[in-house]
Parts: structure tokens; sequence; C-alpha cells
């Protein structure tokens, strides 16, 4: 089943071409892995998929299951199923994780058409996610991410991912800023969150989370167009060759 | 017209002086003649004024106010009101109708010989060396204007005494109602508090008017705490947008006390809320906390001033607002930290967010030092939103509108967390939730 199709995405930041045609399709049940040298474009993609309006985009389109996603603002997109899990998760002082899950979960079972979630459901189903990436309880009583470290952030970030239970999830460079054990715990709960129903596209510089969460295919973004596709094969090549035969390739194909 | 209501102001103090002669004890009588001079020589405050530069007092001869004392009102009316006491099974509830002491409405749970909770006016008969020693000593009217109009007349309100190590559990509320039926009035209530060494008490005041006219509320409240007292001092004005509030709050600090103010602002046409604290000794500890959040055409002008007479005292500022529509806030701090003062530490910060175009801040920290060995700061901001935040909140299929209330609430809830009445607080919550019509973010952040 078609969850993601993106054809010919052509978008601008001030006049300057940052993606310069898209094309990929995901599928439920599938996990795509897109990779690409600093400034390829990445996390350009990330956010125009999200819904952030500082982007104009001048060709191309996206369809979310069925539905028109580039008209869609960002807040429907999260309601019918997409997440982002941020590269930067702001900090929220003042707003409790607990209470900001619970707005956010309501506000997706309202667009539903389903009633709140009961006070004691909504305690229990926040225990139960947040032992998914090891969070402590009192965490969730605290402001959202303030004074967090990089590696609970990203903790933070799988959890309302796993509140929220998307179709399709973005994770922008959620490895990067992580040591290993906070690696393997965020890897962990997004690979127990994967099933044949949702889809997760993964953007990372690094081969090394895709050790952990194993792509179906995985892509190459290079100067804001996806030049090689393959298996996860493909990220054991780029290990160890780096970017550098890519942008050779390209180079001599233009 | 300004010199027909200045005129008023005057006849109807000779005719006070006369109708009050041999009343009160000599000294006050002295006192107001002085106030009286004070009030002519100063005149009423313009935009030149350093004090009153972004405050503008003209609604004072626009609005025909009148000095005469009030009828008698339905008790009905107030009755409904009490009704609505925040706390209203332990707290002692003083009532001032019209800025006198109601002793029919007022309830004192408190022990006599502890605690005295009751109406000036009878504390300038049966105490008057009290009263002699303390009243019109720390709040100056020979420099304010509305200090001085209120030294004049002051003839009652409410005078608190604590004795010595008498800790009140139960805070005390002053609830100011003032009827503006027939014509718009000048209501002038006069406070008195006076905290014996190590006592306790926490108060709170809430304001309302019964009719449809304008109110002008000149109100003078003095302070004197002995050695370790404590006091938690709330005012939350929601008013209507036809009252006019001036008030005024003078601190006097002896050694190791502790003074915690926190005035919570949401609405109401004008707000002078003049707000002062002197430290008289070592060790002492003044908070000054203030939220406001206004719209329409509301008015607030938080005005301290704290000095640092003495040596090792601490002072904490955070005065935090949301100003929207047409409405304008003004934020004037003064630190003073006087030679003597060293180890004087002093925080003050003022922090604005900004939602519409024709909404204003004027925010002016000042400090002033003139001793050598302190550790002072002082700031402040004034922005919109922040849009990454904003951004965030709504990737995760919350709304505009309530990303901006959970974004609002979580500003002003810095300084509403503080207050430590719990019930109180949750009024104040409930306050400013009904301001963004999203109930169910103040309700789901009791989990």
């Amino acid at each position: 089943m078609e969850l993601l199709k993106i054809e010919n995405l052509k978008v601008n930041i001030n006049d300057k071409p940052i993606l310069n045609g898209i094309n990929l399709q995901i599928n439920a049940g599938e996990v795509h892995a897109i990779m690409g040298p600093n400034g390829s474009g990445k996390s350009t993609l990330a956010s125009v998929l999200s819904g952030r309006t500082e982007f104009e985009v001048t060709d191309g389109k996206v369809t979310y299951l069925g539905k028109n996603l580039l008209e869609m603002p960002a807040e429907d997109r999260a309601r019918e199923g997409i997440f982002l899990a941020f590269q930067y998760p702001v900090e929220i002082p003042g707003v409790s994780t607990a209470n900001f899950m619970k707005t956010a979960l309501n506000e997706k079972r309202k667009h539903l058409g389903l009633e709140p979630v009961d006070a004691m459901d909504f305690l229990q189903l926040m225990k139960e996610k947040a032992a998914l990436v090891e969070i402590k309880s009192d965490f969730l009583h605290r402001s959202v991410n303030e004074g967090f470290s990089g590696g609970e952030k990203k903790r933070n970030e799988v959890f309302q991912m796993a509140m929220l239970e998307p179709r399709l999830a973005i994770l922008d460079e959620t490895d990067s800023g992580l040591d290993i054990d906070a690696l393997k715990i965020v890897a962990n709960g997004v690979n127990r969150l994967q099933n044949k129903d949702n889809g997760f596209l993964v953007i990372t510089h690094y081969q090394r989370l895709l050790d952990y969460i194993v792509p179906d295919f995985v892509h190459v973004l290079y100067q804001g167009r996806i030049v090689k596709s393959g298996n996860k094969e493909l990220a054991f090549e780029l290990e160890e060759k780096g970017y550098d035969w890519i942008k050779k390739e390209v180079s001599s194909n233009k | 017209m300004k010199e027909d209501f200045f005129n008023q102001i005057n006849d109807s103090f000779v005719e006070f002086s006369k109708r009050t002669n041999g009343k009160f004890p000599a000294k006050l009588k002295t006192i107001r003649n002085n106030a009286f001079n004070s009030f002519n020589s100063l005149g009423f405050p313009t935009k030149k004024n350093e004090e009153w530069k972004y405050t503008d007092t003209s609604f004072l001869y626009k609005q025909d106010f009148q000095l005469q004392s009030q009828k008698e009102i339905e008790n009905k009316e107030i009755t409904d009101i009490l009704k609505f006491l925040i706390n209203g099974k332990k707290d002692n509830i003083v009532v001032l109708i019209n800025g006198r002491f109601s002793k029919e409405l007022s309830r004192i749970n408190t022990e006599a010989e502890k605690i005295k909770i009751g109406s000036l006016a009878d504390a300038m008969v049966y105490k008057a060396s009290t009263i002699e020693k303390h009243f019109a000593q720390y709040a100056n009217y020979e420099n304010d204007a509305f200090v001085a109009l209120n030294t004049m007349f002051a003839s009652d309100g409410c005078y608190i005494r604590t004795a010595e190590g008498v800790i009140v559990e139960n805070p005390i509320q002053i609830v100011y109602i003032n009827t503006a039926i027939d014509y718009a009035p000048i209501i002038q209530p006069r406070n008195l508090i006076i905290l014996g060494d190590c006592s306790q008490i926490k108060l709170y005041e809430t304001y309302h008017t019964i009719g449809e006219q304008a109110v002008f509320q000149n109100t003078v409240t003095e302070v004197f705490m002995k050695r370790f007292a404590n006091f938690e001092h709330y005012k939350i004005q929601f008013n209507n947008e036809n009252s006019y509030y001036i008030d005024t709050t003078q601190v006097h600090q002896k050694r190791a006390s502790n003074y915690t103010n926190n005035t919570i602002s949401l609405k109401g046409a004008f707000h002078r809320n003049t707000l002062g604290a002197y430290l008289d000794d070592e060790l002492c500890q003044t908070n000054l906390y203030g939220m406001y959040f206004l719209g329409d055409k509301d008015f607030v002008d938080n005005h301290s001033r704290i000095d640092h007479a003495k040596p090792n005292c601490t002072s904490s500022e955070l005065y935090k607002g949301i100003i929207d529509d047409e409405a304008t806030a003004v934020f004037n701090g003064k630190i003073y930290v006087w030679k003597d003062a060293q180890q004087t530490t002093a925080y003050q910060s003022n922090k604005n967010i900004l939602l519409s175009n024709d909404a204003t801040i004027n925010s002016k920290p000042q400090l002033e030092i003139f001793a050598d060995d302190v550790k002072c700061s002082h700031g402040a901001t004034c922005g919109n939103l922040d849009k990454e935040q904003l951004y965030y909140l709504l990737s995760r299929g919350i709304s505009d509108s309530k990303a901006k209330a959970l974004l609002l609430n979580a500003f002003a809830s810095e300084i509403v967390e503080k207050i430590s009445i719990a019930e109180l607080r949750d009024y104040v919550k409930r306050l400013v939730a009904e301001r963004f019509a999203e109930e169910d973010i103040y309700f789901c952040d009791n989990l």
C-alpha cells in the first residue's frame, strides 16, 4: 500500500534551489534511508514534508494516503499521521511533556472524530511508551526538553512518536549527537514501533544508525536530487568509500 | 475640568476637617494638614514628571468623579459578590464597602490576642498611640500627590496587627466592594499592617464594583515588618473597563524580615501599582513579582522601588506581561543600593510578549548603586512568541490557537506558580485559561 509519493519535487529557499526534482515512493511496511553529504537537501526534504512554510515549492507533487500533502497545514499533516523527529528539538519551558502529549493526542483524536482520551488511560499509555525508550516517568512532568541532554531530547522525540503512532515517521538525523548507548535505545524504540502498516524515512549522514535500524531501501541525496538508490549494501559502500565517488559519478554523467 | 476637580477636593477637605474635628488624635490632624499642603503644592502629576512619564492621569478630569460619601447599598448584591470568595470557608474575610470596614460582612476567624484584624477607623480611636507611631510614616505624601490625597481623607480601611511569633495559617482576604450606581465615586481605603517579630501572614486583595458608573479607587497600604516577620501579599486585579485604580503599597522592613508581593493584573481600564520596600536592617529579603495579561485598551503601570539601605539583603524582582489589542503596560523598577548596603544581592527582570501591533510596553529597569561590593543585575525583554516553539507544537498536531495558548500560559505560569495559596493559584489559573477560550489547557495541567 502506498503511503507517500513524491514526484519531481522542486523547492527553493530565498530563490535558491535546494531540491531539484525528488522522486520517491514509500509503501506501508517499508523503511527508507536517505543519506547524503552536508548541504545536499536532506533536512529541507524532512521540513517540507512536515509542513514548514518558509520554503517555496516551485514544481512537483507530494501525495500522502491519496491526498495532496502540500496543501495541508502542518497540524493537519500531524493529525493524519505524519511525524517528524526533529534534528534539534526545541525546549519549551513551562509546558510539561505530559500536558503537551495529552493536548496533541486529543487534537488528533478530535480530528479523527474520537472522544478525548480518558485521564487514567492516558497515564497508562504514557507509562507504556516511556518504557519503550527507557524514560523515567518524572521526566514527563518536567518542561518539554528543558535542560535535557542531547540523548534525552532524542529519546523524547521517539517517545512522542510512540504516543502519536504515526503512519509515516520521518527521522531527521536522529543519530546526531548520540553516544552508542543512546543510539541503541532510540533505534530499539523505533524498531519496536515498526509494523506492516507504517513507513519510516530515516535521514542520516552516517551509516552507523543503519546498523540498528535496518532499511529496506537506501537513497543518496546529492545537490537536491536522489542520485543513487539501492538496498542496505549501498549504505555499507558509502561508509567504506565516503561520498566522493558519488560526487564523481554525478559530475561525469553531466 | 481640572480646576473644578481640584476645587472640589479642597472644598471637601475643609468640610471633612470640620466634620472630623476632635474625632482623631491631634497628630493625625497635623499629618492631614501637611498632606493637604503637599497635595496643593504638588498638583496631579503630568507626563513631565519622571515617575509618571508613561502614565496619563487625565481620566481624573474626564469622568466627573465625586468625593461625597456613598449611600447605603442593598446587601443582596454584596452577598452575591461574597458568594464568589475564593476560599470562603477558611479565610479571614475583610470586607471594605466603599473603603469602609463592614463589621457585618467581614468574618474574622482568629484569636484577638494573637492577631487583630479590624477597621482602621476603630484603631485610630482605640489604638491611638500605635497609629500615631506608624500612620503616614512609610508612604511618603510629600512627593506623591495620590498618597497625599489619600492621607488627607484617610479615615478607614483594614488594620492588621500580629503579636510576636504568631503564624496565621488561614489567609486573609481583603474584598473591596465599591458602589457606582448614581455617580462616579472616589474611594480611598487606607490600610495599615503591623507584623510583630517572627509573625507570619498571607493576604490577598480582590476588587469589585456594583453599578455602571466609573470608579476611582486610590488606595494606600502601609506595612511595617518587625524582625523575622514574613508576609506574602497578593493583589488580583480583575476589573471592568470603567475602573481606575491607583494602589500604593509601602513596606518598611526590619531585620531578617521577608516580604513577597505578587500582583496579577488581568483586566481594568487603569491600574497604577506604586510599590516600595525599604530594607532598614540586615538580612531582609524582598520579592516583587507581577504578571499582567492585558487586552482591549487596558492599562497597567507597575512602578516599584526597592531601597537597600542596609548590608546583606536580597531582593528579587520579576514582572512578566502579555499585551494584546490596544493595551499598554508600563514597567518601572528602581533599585537603590545605598552607600552602606554592602553585600547586597538584587535581581530585576521584566519580560514582555506583544501580541498585536497596537500593543505597547514601556519598560524602564533602573539600578542605582552607591555601594561597591554588590551583586546586581537588571534587564528587560520584549518580543513575540518563539516561532520554533510554535512550529514544534504545530508539528505534533496542535492547532495554532491552542499552541499559542500553551506557550502564553507557560510564560505566565512562572509567576502564577509562585502563588503559594492553592485555591488562589487555581482561581488565577482559571482566569488566565478563560482568556484563551481553551480551558482544557488549564485542566490537563493537573495530571
